[in-house]
């Protein structure tokens, strides 16, 4: 019994791990803008299917290094031809919510069109496949890589907003964007640089998830509303708050799919997230008052 | 209406005929003043009649409708923030607005990284802020939420300062403060003019405007009513108030 | 450029003419289904912009209201019998009520952004316990079929005719109250809370009370949608609880022009004809949605209203 919960647990901070690393770009980009991107997901199955065919033929640090980079170079040419205009021309919210929706509708059909409707598969690298025996527990060792990935990629954001002058920077826009650009900051190209980033990351999400999660193109959609779920719980903005939340939603979906029917651990999370937005309009970790 | 600084100098900072609004309403009608180098000049009225209404057109903040904002030479009007900031302008905000969980010196870091080309001018530009308001040296690492009201005052006129600024947008740097703060605020703002510094500040209180500035003008409804050096409007203290209603 | 109220006056015309004008016809059936559709999904994006375009409150959660009257309706038929058509009209508009005051409750008391995070999650809520099924009563996955009332007073609800007839009346109907309600002084409240909260709140309002009576008007329109459209369809399915529905009516609305209460049915025509019309000549017709939507925010930001009436009046 006990092992299986700790099975269940390693389950859960795996799944937990992929919807950090998507979550944090959603998080930093509507802390810093205050625009949903829900062109989000895109990059993610992007990510997926360029590694089913990048894969054999350049293996899997060059697959992650090449797919960041199309993912991010994508990102920011959707933030510099549709995003920025519209921020420039005060016209977000809802706005920003419609083009982006538009253009995911149209690369998950295109993506239809390329790669057929029908769920395709990623193999685990090579290099990564195997299992890791943990005491009694014998776990599959490319789960563990993901984990101990998105750990180290979390830390190093954190040391970059918090040591780095350009980190500086960005937490000031959060803060109060125009006046930091009254300071003289750069905002414009600093929000778009930070947009890339975090659809580069979710690219790179993409090939991770790609043998753990199926990939289809239906994962652009599909998992944008639990990354809501984790980026309201953990409070907009919030890194911290992404990753604590980000790992609480993925033990609700493990233990919930394990040992109750799969649904009610999502309504329980939905329950808790209503709940945490009256009481605490921030949600865990929130800062900046954007919410309230 | 002539105006009565057209000294001898090119004003350094100059607005023809400028208007504003927030959406539909319109806040600023027709306002025109100068500032010339080295000058320190109040912009004094009641509250809603245009006071930051005027420092948020010239940072770009709020950008003017129409008129023309001319900064050393250059038309700035449509000008985004950042680079009007960058061309030498420090601004202060109403209620200084400070980033609260990022510390004195971090918040210092901000506008200097961002308008200086030579990085090494840093410990230079902590010397003479620390030096013109010694408070801030001993919280230096403290986050700005942590400080008292004048200290944040402090490092809001100290973040307009640090970018190597010799031009200052103030908007009610005494407002909230207790007579002794204020009283520091002052003379640290006399000692920078003294040096050199232009200053264009938005006041309610006249006397502290007065302590500070040589010319003032008077908003009224979005257009300059009154203008004049602090030396002729302190005498007709009486026909000012008529005028303004400000606290005397 | 045409003043609004001699346009759906025509329009409201054409549309009590045309079942008429193609009775007998091959397609007669399948033009009037569509035209319901768009009526009934007409007022569900109408009445989502009574909240919006009025009172301000972005709800993105508005499938929970369609699908509260919906289930209950099918839920009191198909598993209680009960098969009087007021009956189960009431009840699912009640429903409807209760979860747009418990949704609005919450909504009122939180920041603007946040009104579309917990409006959503409301709705994500309701739509992962439909799913589950609890006590097999909503059949989950499957959906719940067989929701048609009997016969009232004549009137068959498995009538094509019939029922356009009672959609198109129930419409014109739900659009008069909502005019007049938004002329009413809750309506001049709610357009204050839009512009300036605060002052509104100075002014002695109860603001909460405002929002959370906003939501249950809003909420009643939606559930009556909702009701139709089960016994229009004669099925509840999941689907229309979930995310996509309550972005469906915030895109119908966004389409035709919001604060209007014309615009959503015109984006709602808009949207469907298309999705009837693309769909079938080409597979991937998802593509010009798309393209649509960006076409919309760049060129229509105000959507298709503005093009076809002018607005004399500043809102």
């Amino acid at each position: 019994m006990r092992t299986s919960i700790v099975l269940q647990a390693l389950n859960g901070l795996t799944i937990g791990a992929i919807y950090i690393l998507l979550a944090s770009g959603l998080t930093i980009v509507f802390g810093l803008q205050g625009i949903v991107n829900v062109a989000h997901g895109v990059f993610y199955m992007l990510g997926a299917y360029l590694a089913i065919d990048l894969y054999s033929r350049l293996g899997f640090v060059p697959t992650l290094i090449v797919v960041f980079v199309v993912t991010a170079l994508l990102g920011l040419g959707l933030e510099l031809t549709g995003i920025r205009p519209l921020v420039r021309w005060k016209r977000h919210g809802i706005q920003v919510l419609v083009l982006t929706l538009g253009v995911a509708i149209i690369a998950v059909e295109v993506t239809k069109l390329i790669w057929g409707p029908v769920p395709q598969l990623l193999e685990v690298p090579r290099g990564l496949s195997g299992t890791v025996r943990l005491g009694p527990i014998i776990y599959p060792a490319y789960w563990l890589f993901v984990m101990g990935f998105t750990a180290a990629f979390m830390a190093l954001l954190a040391l970059a907003f918090n040591r780095t002058t350009l980190g500086i920077l960005v937490q000031s826009i959060a803060l109060n964007s125009d006046i930091s650009q009254a300071m003289g900051t750069n905002a414009p190209r600093i929000n778009s640089m930070v947009f890339a980033l975090g659809t580069g990351i979710a690219g790179v999400a993409g090939v991770l998830a790609g043998p753990i999660l199926s990939v289809y193109p239906g994962m652009a959609f599909d998992l944008l509303m639990i990354l809501f779920v984790v980026v309201i719980l953990g409070g907009l903005g919030s890194l911290l708050g992404v990753v604590v939340a980000g790992i609480l939603i993925g033990m609700l979906n493990a233990f919930g799919v394990a040992y109750l029917t799969g649904t009610a651990g999502n309504i329980f999370a939905f329950v808790v997230m209503i709940a945490l937005l009256v009481l605490r309009p921030l949600g865990l970790f929130g800062k900046a008052g954007i919410l309230k | 209406m002539p105006d009565p600084a057209a000294a001898d100098a090119q004003p350094m900072l100059h607005l023809e005929n400028v208007g504003a609004a927030y959406g539909d309403s319109i806040v600023l009608w027709d306002v025109s003043l100068g500032v010339g180098r080295g000058e320190a000049v109040a912009l004094l009225g009641r509250n809603g009649m245009g006071k930051t209404t005027t420092l948020l057109a010239i940072i770009g903040l709020n950008p003017a409708r129409h008129g023309r904002i001319v900064f050393k030479g250059e038309d700035i009007t449509r000008l985004r923030p950042f680079e009007i900031a960058r061309r030498g302008i420090g601004y202060a905000p109403e209620g200084r607005q400070l980033f609260a969980p990022l510390t004195v010196l971090q918040n210092l870091r901000i506008p200097f990284v961002n308008k200086h080309e030579d990085r090494r001018r840093w410990p230079a530009q902590l010397e003479r802020i620390f030096d013109l308001f010694p408070a801030l040296a001993a919280r230096r690492s403290q986050p700005a939420a942590n400080l008292s009201g004048g200290e944040q005052q402090m490092l809001a006129i100290a973040r307009a300062l640090v970018g190597g600024d010799a031009f200052l947008l103030l908007d009610e740097p005494t407002e909230g403060l207790a007579p002794t703060v204020v009283t520091t605020i002052v003379e640290a703002l006399q000692r920078l003019k003294g040096e050199g510094v232009t200053i264009l500040l938005v006041e309610q209180n006249m006397h502290h405007a007065f302590a500070i500035a040589d010319r003032a003008y008077i908003i009224e409804k979005g257009r300059i009513s009154l203008s004049g050096s602090t030396a002729e409007l302190e005498r007709d203290v009486e026909r000012l108030q008529r005028h303004v209603g400000v606290e005397a | 450029m045409t003043r609004p109220r001699s346009v759906s006056l025509a329009l409201v015309a054409v549309a009590t003419l045309l079942p008429a004008v193609l009775a007998g016809t091959r397609y007669a059936n399948y033009v009037e289904h569509v035209i319901v559709q768009i009526m009934l999904m007409g007022l569900y994006a109408m009445a989502w912009d009574f909240l919006n375009g009025y009172a301000g409150l972005f709800s993105f959660g508005h499938a929970a209201f369609l699908g509260a009257g919906a289930y209950t309706a099918a839920i009191l038929i198909v598993r209680a019998g009960v098969t009087s058509a007021p009956l189960v009209l009431t009840a699912a508009l009640a429903v409807a009520v209760v979860v747009g005051l418990v949704v609005g409750f919450l909504a009122s008391r939180v920041g603007s952004v946040a009104v579309f995070l917990v409006t959503f999650a409301a709705a994500e809520a309701l739509y992962l316990i439909v799913l589950a099924d609890p006590r097999g009563i909503t059949n989950g996955d499957n959906g719940l079929a067989g929701a048609v009332p009997a016969p009232l007073l004549g009137l068959d609800f498995s009538n094509p005719v019939a029922f356009y007839y009672l959609a198109l009346g129930i419409l014109v109907l739900s659009y008069l109250g909502l005019h007049g309600l938004t002329r009413s002084q809750f309506g001049q409240v709610l357009l204050g809370i839009r512009e300036n909260e605060l002052r509104v709140r100075f002014a002695g309002y109860e603001v909460e009370q405002y929002k959370t009576a906003a939501f249950a008007v809003s909420a009643f329109f939606a559930g009556l949608a909702g009701a139709l459209t089960a016994f229009h369809e004669r099925i509840a399915s999941p689907e229309t609880v979930g995310w996509a529905v309550s972005g469906d009516a915030v895109l119908y609305a966004t389409l035709g022009g919001t604060g209007t209460l014309l615009g959503p049915i015109l984006g709602a025509a808009i949207a469907i004809i298309a999705r009837e019309v693309l769909s079938d000549i080409f597979r991937s017709w998802l593509i010009f949605v798309g393209l649509m939507y960006i076409v919309l925010v760049f060129f229509l930001p105000s959507g298709i209203y503005p093009l076809l009436f002018r607005t004399d009046t500043r809102r």
